[in-house]
């Protein structure tokens, strides 16, 4: 990209060019807590599994769909099946119509219809979500929710969580490595590493709390807490009236299915 | 002048220590969880500004890291009032001067550890369809006592106590360890830094 193409970015509302990652971040977001919310209140696999397939249709159709369906895989694996492993055992020998036979204890029908409520439940909510992060940028998100109301505090709290892990990460990578240059044995046994937190999480703890006071006079300097409209580098389009229709259908949809489920599942 | 309250403003300095304490929250969980296993630390930074900036910011840092969180777990989002009860109760305590001494600090832990272990032991169960979640506590604590008669509620909600007391207890002391780390100049500056120490400073004396 050359200078002038960069600084011509600017000058228009951000575009993808992918339909979902151009839906309005702040529809987007109503969309997906509706979903995420059903699957939720009403804890029913056949839900859950409703609200996981349209996530990964949707999914499909982004450029993340790799990075989608192997954050989903692995909390499957970290976040399902332990759980499900300790429900199983919980029931195992219950009374009731028997699904199969495991350790010679019957697993009861009810027991995996439950493990199946929890998974699709979790694979459904986290699902969901997971298209919402994964094709929008937080900068975008945070610019549609000042045009919609939010205080430009609570926006530049939003976006420095974001840039503040990442950059508190490297702060303990270096640290590790100053401890180590000065003698301090980071690696080797559990003694060792628990002995090890204490010299490297406080160095970071304290100096990035100290150097508040610095950032402070850098705002002051800039005039952050200066009454009027705050200025913005990037773009985002309004919603479309589309966009705010389907957020609209969402919730109602959302509201109408928890008491359907409810009441019928 | 009106009858109503003024509302108070946050400054800067406790804006920018929001973002911070989220960003220590997720540093102390990978630091300490992955070394110690019980541990989890992901407090440390919602105590630690619920102690020095007030029960507000404090609550703020809880909704914050839990954000965090949500995106990694979605499922998270029903531990929102908890992390967020931590902030405000921090504030509180720290009002009644309890992070001036190390040992009224560590009397606090059954409170956190209600919060942390027994609330949240009862939103998985109520969440979660009524049953145990694969966890530490469960497995090793929870499903013990509940094959010993204890109800399932009871089995989860001990289990969870138990655990989350020798969480809270070994954050409450990380964050009495920081702030007395901390200058008193720095403390001074921060809306909540005269309950946390023993110093008194006229006001002409602090350069802002």
């Amino acid at each position: 990209m050359t200078d002038q193409e960069f600084i011509e970015s600017f000058r228009h509302y951000q575009k993808k060019n992918n339909w979902w990652c151009d839906f309005h971040p702040v529809a987007k977001l109503v969309f997906c807590l509706s979903f995420g919310f059903l699957s939720l209140i009403v804890f029913k696999w056949q839900v859950g599994l409703a609200v996981f397939l349209l996530a990964g249709l949707i999914a499909i159709r982004t450029p993340a769909r790799k990075t989608y369906f192997i954050t989903l895989g692995v909390m499957f694996v970290a976040g399902c099946l332990f759980t499900v492993a300790v429900r199983l055992y919980v029931h195992m020998g219950d009374p009731g119509p028997v699904a199969f036979y495991l350790f010679g204890k019957a697993v009861p029908v009810a027991a995996v219809i439950s493990c199946l409520d929890l998974i699709f439940m979790i694979e459904g909510f986290l699902g969901i979500f997971m298209t919402f992060f994964l094709t929008t940028e937080m900068r975008d998100l945070c610019c549609c929710l000042e045009q919609v109301g939010m205080s430009p505090s609570a926006t530049f709290m939003i976006l420095s969580t974001f840039s503040g892990i990442a950059s508190i990460k490297e702060k303990l990578n270096c640290v590790r490595e100053s401890q180590r240059a000065r003698g301090i044995e980071t690696e080797g046994s559990l003694v060792v590493k628990v002995k090890s937190i204490l010299p490297v999480l406080f160095p970071v703890i304290i100096s990035s709390m100290t150097g508040v006071e610095d950032r402070t006079l850098a705002m002051d300097a800039r005039a952050f807490s200066a009454k009027g409209k705050h200025t913005a580098l990037r773009r985002a389009a309004p919603a479309k009236p589309v966009e705010k229709m389907v957020a609209a259908l969402a919730v109602i949809l959302c509201i109408a299915g928890s008491i359907a489920g409810r009441m019928y599942l | 002048m009106t009858g109503k309250k003024k509302k108070k403003k946050m400054d800067n300095m406790t804006k920018l220590l929001i973002p911070l304490a989220v960003a220590i929250n997720m540093l102390a969980y990978n630091v300490l969880y992955s070394t110690t296993m019980v541990i989890l630390g992901d407090s440390i930074g919602t105590i630690l500004v619920g102690a020095i900036c007030g029960p507000v910011p404090g609550a703020v840092v809880g909704v914050l890291s839990n954000l965090v969180n949500v995106i990694k777990n979605p499922v998270m989002i029903v531990m929102l009032p908890l992390n967020v009860a931590f902030g405000v109760v921090s504030g509180y305590l720290s009002k009644r001067k309890i992070f001036i001494r190390l040992w009224k600090t560590i009397l606090c832990t059954p409170l956190y550890g209600f919060i942390g272990g027994w609330l949240s032991g009862s939103i998985i169960f109520l969440a979660m369809g009524g049953d145990f979640w694969g966890n530490m506590a469960s497995v090793f604590v929870g499903i013990p006592l509940f094959h010993a008669g204890v109800p399932k509620y009871f089995a989860m909600a001990i289990g969870q106590l138990l655990f989350d007391c020798i969480d809270k207890a070994a954050c409450l002391v990380l964050v009495y360890l920081i702030i007395k780390s901390l200058p008193d100049r720095f403390l001074i500056k921060l809306p909540y830094g005269r309950y946390v120490t023993s110093k008194q400073y006229d006001e002409s004396e602090i350069e802002f």
